[in-house]
């Protein structure tokens, strides 16, 4: 039992990235209705651009809002020189231009910075959170950054104009337009956050998986995972989704011994297939229907 | 009475295909101008085009100023409010972020609650859905709500795509009794779209009869209302 | 998902399938076209090297693979992320029938076939309930998955693990006076040829009519009567067995499997050449697997170090130019050419 417990806040504490992750894929969805396959791509050239600035000797805390900020400023360029021009393409079209994108972000990481994994602190200690503890001090701090971020997050859509002019422009863009939203705009600033809570994944994992250019690959899958499961129309599903793919990772890595460590991604996507086979639109997710 | 809309050879297509084939019309200040026609005859397309959502040439001057090059997010600020065939619902926001939507461009302030208000007493049915989905709403309360939002902005013209679409007769009467009613109080001008000849052209002051993207009768509504052809095509008596 | 669902009939729509109805005036020009490609083809192996008559083999095999996922995603609108898996699992038929069982490799061919198709139509059926990004999900967890259970040690005995298993490479059959790398390519152009006329048949059939009432509008097509479940299962299928028996033929051609050639980049770069090939247009699949093939090299004579980049870039200004691939590139030069004439 309490190795049970002791898995599930363990997969608590990587659920916490996971939830992030899918979050930033949830907001991108809802800006464009695709699935960004270079999202984490792009969030792991923000964390090496963060290890960059601390291998320079800039101080942690400095380096985390500069980084997310220079990604915000990123992730609103690409939208506008790579994405934009291809607006009306079909959808396939764009999914090709994701897979562009993570060739050119994962090939220029390994050129600059080397394919050999670096290790990058954590500015929450080292060790256990307090001796005998279930989760390290970093998993703490990782869980609470997180946990405030969305929070911010949730303010920033459910009380702000701009947060509303977003959420307008996702669903219905030509209406927006018509009280006046400038859908593009928003558009792109769903690209430049999203980028930008990617970085802050990016970061807050890196301590833990160590920083190298395929780092994020399986934490983006594992974020699509939440962020499908959870229902994509719901940024609080993707979290809660997010979640759950942790803590069902970990329970299956330490239940299904014959799978163990190599099995883990594949287990937890195909819990979700079964999930979603269930209820087709997530968790929280709504099913719109479709008029003929 | 000065016009507060100007249009002079509007075309309009989508694609290669002309829908307006250069389309003169205006609407007064503070006065109501109905365009009539058949399915297809262009009329939700010039509506578009006043708001630039489709590609279009020609001359449109709203309040002595020339629109037709500028974005529609621009044309809104200049206070024309569309409410949009289908009624451009934002479906999973609530009622009251639909309304604060409609104020989008206005600087944020306390007389936009007021004018939530407003909206409330004008459509108590909204108050009651107000935290409510508005994809939930009822076909009749979203196009109360697309009014709403509408007159949220404050608008100077209101450019009114077929409020009656899909709605009982009760409630058609219902809505055009209201807009008279905010007619009267704000002195907004209008541009009306409808199908429904006869209760548009008792509603409206001016009215234009379009068919297959060219205007083919204008004048005042009542005379066009006597006329024995749109007596015969449109109004079926 | 309303709007995904949207999508994927925007994506049919924008690849307009019928051509036939449009182009049959100049059915002589496209015969003549495909006549001299075909003498071309069958002339190639005896004018150029072994090395490149063996990467033209590969093209071939990868156009197939192609074939098979536009079956899927272009006629029939269902998407799949995962068919490097149905590559995988043809890969490896072929490889384990002839090295532990020592069949002969003609065998392997049918035998894959028929194995992919009952593993697509068996996937495709749960797959049904799932549509637009839902079922990406889906078919991706098969593809991240296939090389994991490759590697699985129960399987080891089979599989040969991480290791793989190396394939003799078969000579050409009764006496003709060719060396094994023509006679491969010959083969394959052979099978290629076949599986190519069978998509088309299957399109312009009733069953293709059915797929594409499907993609193109689920509800009204199933209210017309047509099975939908069904018809999409079958299409999960057929398209699975096509690029399983791509999957044979590369194993054959390339004489090697491992975990590692069938990981999720398989599957990218099939659907790549899809996109680049133009959705919806079979003979764009040649095209999206000369693309495929070739241009990653093309990245890395650019530059080393940033192969990986200098591929992406290409693949942007690719999708720029022609956002409709090379289909959308092609009808338009062919309207020019008709509005000159």
């Amino acid at each position: 039992m309490d190795l049970f417990i002791h898995q599930v806040i363990a997969g608590f504490a990587t659920g916490g990235i996971y939830a992030c992750m899918a979050l930033a894929v949830v907001m991108i969805y809802q800006a464009i209705h695709h699935l960004n396959f270079a999202q984490g791509e792009m969030a792991m050239f923000s964390t090496y651009l963060g290890w960059q600035l601390l291998a320079w000797g800039a101080p942690y805390w400095a380096v985390f809002p500069l980084v997310m900020a220079i990604s915000f400023a990123g992730g609103l360029a690409i939208e506008r020189i790579v994405v934009r021009p291809i607006e009306n393409a079909p959808v396939l079209s764009h999914v090709v231009i994701f897979i562009a994108l993570f060739a050119i972000f994962n090939s220029a990481a390994g050129f600059i910075w080397g394919f050999t994994i670096k290790p990058v602190p954590s500015p929450f200690g080292e060790g256990a959170l307090y001796p005998g503890a279930p989760i390290g001090k970093h998993q703490a701090g990782m869980l609470v950054v997180t946990m405030i971020v969305l929070s911010l997050l949730w303010a920033f859509f459910r009380f702000t104009r701009v947060g509303l002019s977003m959420r307008a422009a996702s669903v219905n863009p030509e209406s927006a337009r018509l009280v006046g939203v400038r859908v593009s705009l928003m558009n792109g600033l769903g690209w430049g956050m999203a980028s930008a809570i990617g970085a802050l994944a990016g970061l807050l994992i890196a301590p833990v998986v160590f920083l190298e250019p395929n780092m994020m690959l399986s934490i983006l899958l594992y974020g699509f995972a939440g962020a499908v499961l959870g229902g994509l129309s719901s940024p609080l599903g993707a979290v809660l989704g997010g979640f759950i793919v942790g803590i069902v990772e970990n329970l299956a890595g330490t239940y299904i011994p014959v799978i163990g460590g190599e099995l883990k991604l594949s287990i937890a996507l195909f819990l979700i297939v079964a999930v979603l086979l269930v209820k087709p639109a997530g968790l929280l997710g709504r099913r719109t229907v479709q008029r003929v | 009475m000065s016009a507060i809309l100007e249009v002079r050879g509007l075309e309009a297509s989508y694609g290669d295909r002309t829908v307006l084939r250069g389309l003169d019309f205006e609407v007064a200040e503070g006065g109501v101008t109905a365009l009539l026609g058949a399915n297809g005859a262009g009329k939700t397309t010039t509506l578009r085009a006043i708001c630039g959502t489709v590609r279009r040439r020609g001359e449109i001057r709203f309040a002595g100023k020339r629109i037709e090059r500028m974005p529609t997010e621009s044309i809104v600020r200049l206070g024309i409010a569309q409410v949009p065939e289908g009624r451009g619902t934002f479906a999973t926001l609530t009622t009251e972020e639909n309304l604060h939507l409609g104020a989008m461009t206005r600087p944020n302030g306390r007389d936009i609650s007021l004018d939530i208000e407003r909206c409330y007493s004008i459509f108590p049915r909204l108050k009651e859905r107000r935290s409510q989905q508005a994809g939930t709403l009822s076909g009749g309360e979203q196009q109360m709500l697309a009014i709403a939002r509408a007159l949220m902005l404050r608008p100077k013209l209101m450019l009114l795509d077929e409020p009656s679409f899909g709605l009982a007769p009760m409630i058609t009467k219902h809505i055009f009794e209201i807009l008279a009613e905010v007619k009267r109080e704000s002195g907004v001008s209008m541009l009306i779209v409808e199908q429904n000849a006869s209760l548009a052209l008792r509603f409206a002051d001016q009215a234009y009869l379009i068919e297959t993207g060219s205007i083919v009768m204008s004048g005042e509504a009542k005379i066009i209302r006597e006329d024995e052809g749109v007596r015969a095509s449109y109004l079926g008596y | 998902m309303s709007t995904s669902e949207g999508k994927m009939s925007d994506l049919g729509s924008s690849a307009p399938w019928p051509a036939g109805a449009a182009a049959r005036p100049k059915v002589g020009a496209r015969t003549i076209f495909f006549g001299l490609l075909l003498l071309v083809a069958v002339t190639l192996p005896f004018i150029s090297k072994n090395f490149f008559i063996f990467q033209t083999t590969v093209v071939m095999v990868y156009a197939i693979a192609i074939l098979g996922l536009n079956l899927l995603i272009g006629v029939n609108g269902q998407f799949s992320l995962g068919h490097g898996a149905f590559y995988a699992l043809g890969a490896y038929t072929a490889a384990i029938l002839m090295e532990t069982f020592g069949l002969h490799y003609a065998w392997t061919l049918p035998i894959a076939a028929a194995l992919c198709f009952v593993a697509g139509f068996l996937f495709g059926l749960p797959a049904l309930r799932l549509e637009g990004v839902y079922l990406a999900l889906a078919t991706f967890a098969l593809a991240v998955t296939t090389p994991q259970l490759l590697k699985l040690s129960p399987f080891e005995g089979f599989t040969g693990g991480v290791q793989g298993i190396v394939i003799t490479k078969p000579g050409a059959p009764f006496g003709l006076p060719l060396n094994s790398d023509q006679w491969l390519y010959f083969l394959t152009l052979a099978i290629g040829l076949l599986l190519y006329w069978l998509v088309h048949n299957i399109v312009h059939s009733r069953t293709g009519r059915a797929f594409m009432a499907i993609r193109d509008n689920p509800i009204a097509a199933s209210s017309m009567g047509v099975n939908t479940s069904l018809y999409k299962a079958t299409a999960f299928g057929v398209s699975a067995m096509i690029t399983g028996v791509a999957g044979s033929l590369g194993a054959i051609v390339i004489q090697f499997v491992a975990p590692d050639s069938f990981t999720f980049a398989l599957s990218v770069q099939l659907l790549v050449g899809l996109v680049i090939g133009g959705v919806g247009w079979l003979p764009g699949a040649l095209i999206g697997a000369v693309f495929v093939v070739f241009i990653p090299n093309v990245a890395e004579e650019i530059s080393k170090g940033l192969a990986g980049a200098c591929y992406g870039v290409l693949l942007i200004l690719v999708i720029y130019l022609a956002p409709q691939g090379a289909d959308g590139v092609i009808r338009a030069a062919v309207d020019r050419f008709k509005r000159l004439l």
